[in-house]
């Protein structure tokens, strides 16, 4: 578990200049100076200490991420630290110098502040574990050096082998796309007319699950004589990679990351839950499923286009052809619902299923790392999910509650991003975990059953289920979240603040010494609308616990929306009018402002839209200039890891799970690969 | 929506369009202002001498345009650093603002700057020749002849009453004769250009992944978002930018020996063959200029690193991947045309071809490195933080540029079944001068010289 906090004290009058010789000393020599030796804090990741509004009212930010809970962190400073911390915030107003040591531990924690929004760019891992898995990365770069020595003239006489990359069989692919939309047209028509298009509808959408299927079968047996074609002459990759399994000695580390998993999608089930009753219980059953089916599948299609590739603005339409099938599937679902719910539900299962499997395959055919028998187990998932919706429409008797207690389809589609974004991600979601969840969601419901479910879950919730009245309120709270969405956005006319360049100065000189680099910023919220800084906690919050917490670590591969290069990164509304931006990222800081103005742009929007004098992320130059503007050089930067982005940590990770099963010829060559670098 | 402005091909230097590949002989004059008025003077005299892109656009090679009273095939070019302009018209501070930061302060300006450029230990500009803090240059005056042995009497013609006593460092390139159309260590440079739209060379390859707008470089004109950028602005000349473009000067030496030597060794001493290959991987190019991309048949300039995504043909962090990432990058959009970090590169040797690649001598060679652009810190400067010198490029780790990079790191050559990693790498190319400058259109040459718009 991760903590993420600020402390935020003002500084007395007239001692900036004292306070800013203490945090130069500390700054000089993070191990050995005599303040606060941060390198001597085995679960620090980042720490900053930076002094905002030097010439107006001066406020001292001591930024830090460390492992474990915040109270633990606090009492091993104020143990091997107290002088130091004596000798920063006695610059400060209201500490107790002569205080007792619970006083100034009770001064700190009075002052702490915990961020609205927060990222971490290398979720559940701890400063142990990825120094470790850095270590263990050069042991085995060395190990492979020693074996590949003198390979090196050999190596540059070989022509490099063509492996296929892309898709081999486009014809397979083109008609599992074309099926799909045949599905929805299909789907669209018989509104209209009979029987036959349904059929038709059905038979499309098989057609394009068999072609999927055949066509990352074959890329993936191409690929393997290719590879073995084109090793032949050379060390085999399997045979390298297991002498580096054999030599590499891992330490073993747990890292405990299922608790904190549970407790963070939680917050996803209630919201998914409220929202469905919210449905429920204000219309009819067959308008309410029809509205969740909408709602449920635009989401899913949203979901879907970010999966297959970010909407970018320079008019990639790749990610908008997958609403095509999406909305098919929608459609018919909700027709075939009318004929037979039982069915339909089956069907959903199945062709969510089908859908998440055509990801899959997609991202099979481009993606060279995973199991041979990958195939077998989605298709073996889709069955099982199919039959899933059957039985429970079974045991409960209602389509509805089936629909919202256990989605399978929507675990398919977190399955299947994994599998899309196990190229960046080493988090591997195991085909087991699924089936024991379905089997213990089912088993639950079955044990508390022998009636619908309907019945089961107004007798366990003691009282009568609520008027609409309270649904009413619920679907309010939700509008009111969204409400933000409606908020004036800056205006690209505005113009941004005029910076000194001296001030670019102080700020650039501090940047470029590493690959990680620091950025600290003071944003004024604007006040020409009353709601803004209210909106802005609500969005933070909705944010933080709908995606940053659980989506992003889990199913993102601990990206930013696909940016791999942050650290740790917050947000932290002071009070109404400003908020803290706090980010510890990689590469350089025209990079970094370039990803959030041209790959996260609506959020960026909605957060950094609501600052005084912001001229829109859509003028990427202005923005820049308006985002250097409100930045502040820090006095004090430590960082535990330097010289490792977040993308090497996450290479580490994968390295060291790679060397811990075996592994066949193209799962070798990719974890080679690894020693290169991270794969781009 | 306006119509996009027609090129003023007669208001912009020639040196945006030609390399004057068919003028063998080129020198390059750093020069101080002593006196600002007789500057003025030469300067509006120099306005009508100076080569012009109509001249390349409208033109063969073949024709001699008569210059200072020579009819000898000759060129000359001028630009000016910040410093130059403060000297020659009044510049204010609302005016300061609208010229690029990085000209303002200098291509040694900021500690900040050196370290993007890798400007330090060698390099570091405490140690350069000319240009930086320590040798301060305002004017650049480029001659370029046909005939190398012209040179002498040009430059004596051209500096004739110019207000300048002092020439920092005479930089003299190496005719285009003897060098065999290749730079030191060996290899065809320079192929790689972007293709400015409107000019004969974009009509004849409209295809061209290398099309660039001209706004790109020279201000005035639509650039690669559909922007106009104005360049710098002065209170009494609103238009002062147009037509002109940011031009970059370096000095960078090239330790051929060293080069040589250096991949002899890595490669066990033995094949001069594959010495001859580690140098193709570390530049990213064969000696004759074709790609190591192995894929495809297309023209030696139009490939895309898309095809060789784990660099089994060409190292992720070979020279030309790293200075034009080309589709390697994870993120960039594919069909990306817009070629927003593109140079005009017009690169010159200097200093006599080693006569043994393997033997050191006490010869000082290398390229002045001129490049056009027209903004310092999305291009030229741009290219040198994130690419060239990020340790973190593309997923590697702890590398720089394997052939200008600063050094002490390893370069990593993936292959199959595993990479292999060259270490240590020494520098073979350190910065020995430099500066950046405003290479104006002729009207704001005019101006400069004291005539009023």
């Amino acid at each position: 578990v991760h903590s993420v906090f600020t402390i935020v004290a003002d500084v007395s009058v007239g001692q900036v200049g004292a306070l800013e010789d203490v945090l130069r000393q500390i700054e000089w020599d993070h191990g050995r100076n005599p303040h606060i030796q941060f390198r001597r804090f085995p679960t620090l990741h980042f720490a900053s200490f930076v002094i905002f509004d030097r010439d107006t009212a001066p406020f001292l930010v001591f930024e830090n991420s460390v492992d474990g809970p915040i109270a633990a962190y606090l009492d091993e400073l104020m143990a091997t630290s107290a002088a130091g911390i004596d000798a920063i915030y006695q610059h400060c107003a209201d500490y107790p110098l002569t205080g007792a040591p619970h006083d100034r531990r009770a001064f700190l924690a009075c002052k702490l502040r915990k961020p609205q929004l927060y990222h971490c760019g290398t979720a559940y891992r701890t400063v142990a574990s990825i120094k470790a898995d850095a270590a263990l990365h050069s042991r085995v770069a060395q190990r492979l050096d020693a074996l590949v020595s003198g390979a090196l003239p050999m190596q540059l006489e070989t022509t490099p082998p063509v492996l296929p990359s892309a898709p081999e069989h486009p014809v397979l692919h083109a008609l599992a796309v074309l099926a799909g939309a045949a599905a929805m047209i299909g789907v669209l028509v018989w509104k209209f007319w009979s029987t036959l298009p349904r059929l038709s509808a059905a038979l499309s959408i098989a057609i394009a699950v068999v072609a999927a299927i055949v066509a990352s079968d074959r890329t993936r047996i191409a690929r393997l004589a290719a590879i073995v074609g084109a090793t032949a002459d050379v060390t085999s990759p399997r045979w390298l990679w297991e002498q580096l399994r054999q030599s590499a000695q891992i330490e073993p580390h747990r890292e405990r990351r299922l608790g904190e998993r549970v407790r963070n999608w939680s917050v996803i089930v209630a919201l998914w839950v409220v929202t469905a009753f919210a449905f429920a219980g204000l219309w009819d059953r067959h308008w309410a499923l029809l509205t969740i089916v909408t709602v449920a599948f635009t989401f899913k299609a949203y979901w879907l286009s970010m999966i297959v590739g970010w909407p970018t603005p320079d008019g990639n339409w790749r990610p908008v052809l997958w609403f095509v099938p999406a909305a098919a599937f929608g459609g018919a679902i909700f027709c075939v619902l009318r004929w037979h719910p039982g069915l339909s539900l089956a069907l959903s299962e199945f062709l969510l299923g089908g859908l998440a499997l055509f990801i899959v395959a997609r991202a099979l055919s481009v993606h060279s790392a995973t199991d041979a028998s990958g195939n077998w187990r989605v298709l073996a998932f889709l069955v099982l999910a199919a039959a899933a919706g059957w039985w429970f429409f079974h045991i409960t008797g209602s389509a509805l509650v089936a629909t919202l207690m256990f989605p399978p389809a929507f675990v398919a589609l977190i399955f299947a991003s994994a599998v899309r974004l196990r190229q960046t991600s080493p988090y591997r979601v195991p085909f087991w975990a699924f089936v024991i969840g379905g089997g213990v969601g089912a088993g639950g419901f079955w044990l508390f059953t022998g009636r619908p479910a309907w019945v089961w879950i107004r007798s366990a919730v003691s009282f009568p289920l609520p008027g609409p009245g309270v649904w009413w309120f619920a679907l309010f709270t939700l509008a009111a979240l969204l409400y933000l969405w409606l908020v004036p956005l800056p205006m690209p006319t505005t113009k941004p603040p005029v910076i000194s360049r001296a001030k670019l100065r102080a700020l650039s000189r501090r940047e470029d010494i590493d690959v990680q680099n620091h950025m600290s910023a003071l944003v004024l919220v604007r006040t020409d609308h009353r709601a803004r800084a209210l909106l802005l906690r609500a969005f933070l919050w909705t944010l933080n616990h709908i995606f940053f917490r659980t989506v992003l670590p889990d199913v993102l591969g601990s990206t930013l929306f696909g940016i791999p290069t942050v650290h740790f990164a917050q947000w932290v509304l002071l009070d109404e009018r400003r908020f803290l931006f706090l980010s510890n990222y990689d590469l350089t800081w025209t990079v970094y402002l370039d990803d959030f103005g041209s790959r996260i742009t609506t959020g960026i929007q909605k957060i950094w839209g609501q600052g005084e004098g912001n001229p829109s992320v859509t003028n990427l130059t202005r923005f820049k200039q308006y985002a250097r503007s409100t930045m502040v050089p820090h006095q004090v930067w430590y960082r535990a890891y330097p010289g490792l982005t977040s993308e090497h940590i996450h290479n580490n990770e994968a390295i060291r799970v790679g060397l811990q099963s075996s592994a066949d010829e193209e799962q070798s060559l990719a974890l080679l690969r690894r020693l290169a670098g991270v794969e781009g | 929506m306006s119509l996009a402005p027609l090129p003023e091909w007669n208001d912009m230097q020639g040196l945006v369009l030609s390399a004057y590949p068919h003028l063998a002989g080129a020198a390059y004059l750093p020069l101080h202002i002593d006196d600002p008025q007789i500057t003025r003077a030469w300067l509006t005299s120099m306005a009508d001498h100076v080569t012009t892109a109509f001249e390349r656009v409208h033109r063969s090679d073949i024709q001699v345009t008569p210059r200072l009273g020579l009819t000898v095939g000759l060129n000359l070019n001028i630009a000016v650093t910040y410093s130059g302009l403060r000297k020659l018209i009044d510049v204010t501070p609302v005016d300061e603002d609208t010229f690029a930061a990085p000209f303002v302060e200098g291509i040694a300006g900021t500690l900040h700057r050196s370290r993007i450029l890798g400007d330090i230990a060698a390099s570091d500009p405490a140690r350069w020749t000319w240009g930086g803090w320590r040798n301060a240059v305002d004017v650049l005056l480029m001659v370029f002849t046909k005939n190398p042995a012209h040179l002498e009497e040009v430059i004596g013609i051209a500096l004739h009453e110019c207000g300048m006593s002092r020439i920092v460092q005479p930089l003299v390139a190496l005719s285009l004769e003897l060098t065999e159309q290749k730079e030191h260590f060996g290899f065809v440079d320079g192929g790689s250009q972007p293709i400015l739209r409107g000019t004969p060379d974009a009509e004849r390859l409209p295809e061209s992944m290398h099309l660039t707008e001209l706004g790109e470089f020279v201000f005035g004109y639509v650039d690669g978002e559909q922007h106009v950028p104005r360049g710098p602005r002065l209170h009494d000349y609103e238009t002062f930018g147009t037509n002109g473009t940011y031009l970059v000067f370096r000095q960078l030496e090239q330790d051929v020996a060293g080069f040589w030597t250096f991949v002899n060794n890595a490669v066990g001493g033995a094949d001069p063959d594959a010495a001859e290959r580690l140098a193709w991987k570390i530049i990213g190019r064969r000696i004759d200029a074709t790609p190591l991309v192995p894929y495809g048949s297309r023209d030696d300039n139009e490939f895309d690193f898309a095809d060789d995504p784990h660099g089994y043909g060409c190292p992720i962090g070979a020279h030309i991947r790293r200075a034009h990432p080309r589709g390697s990058l994870p993120g960039s959009p594919p069909g990306d045309r817009s070629n927003r970090h593109r140079l005009i590169r017009r690169a010159r040797s200097y200093g006599q071809k080693i006569k043994d690649v393997r033997t050191p001598d006490d010869e000082s060679r290398g390229l002045f490195f001129l490049a056009l652009n027209s903004d310092f810190e999305r291009q030229f400067e741009f290219i040198n933080q994130n690419w060239l010198n990020n340790p973190g490029f593309c997923g590697l780790e702890n590398e720089r540029d394997p052939l200008v990079g600063e050094q002490h790191r390893p370069f990593t050559v993936p292959g199959l079944s595993a990479r292999t990693v060259v270490p240590d790498l020494p520098r073979f190319v350190e910065a020995r001068g430099g500066e950046y400058f405003f290479m104006p259109g002729i009207r704001a040459l005019r101006f400069l010289g004291g005539q009023k718009p």
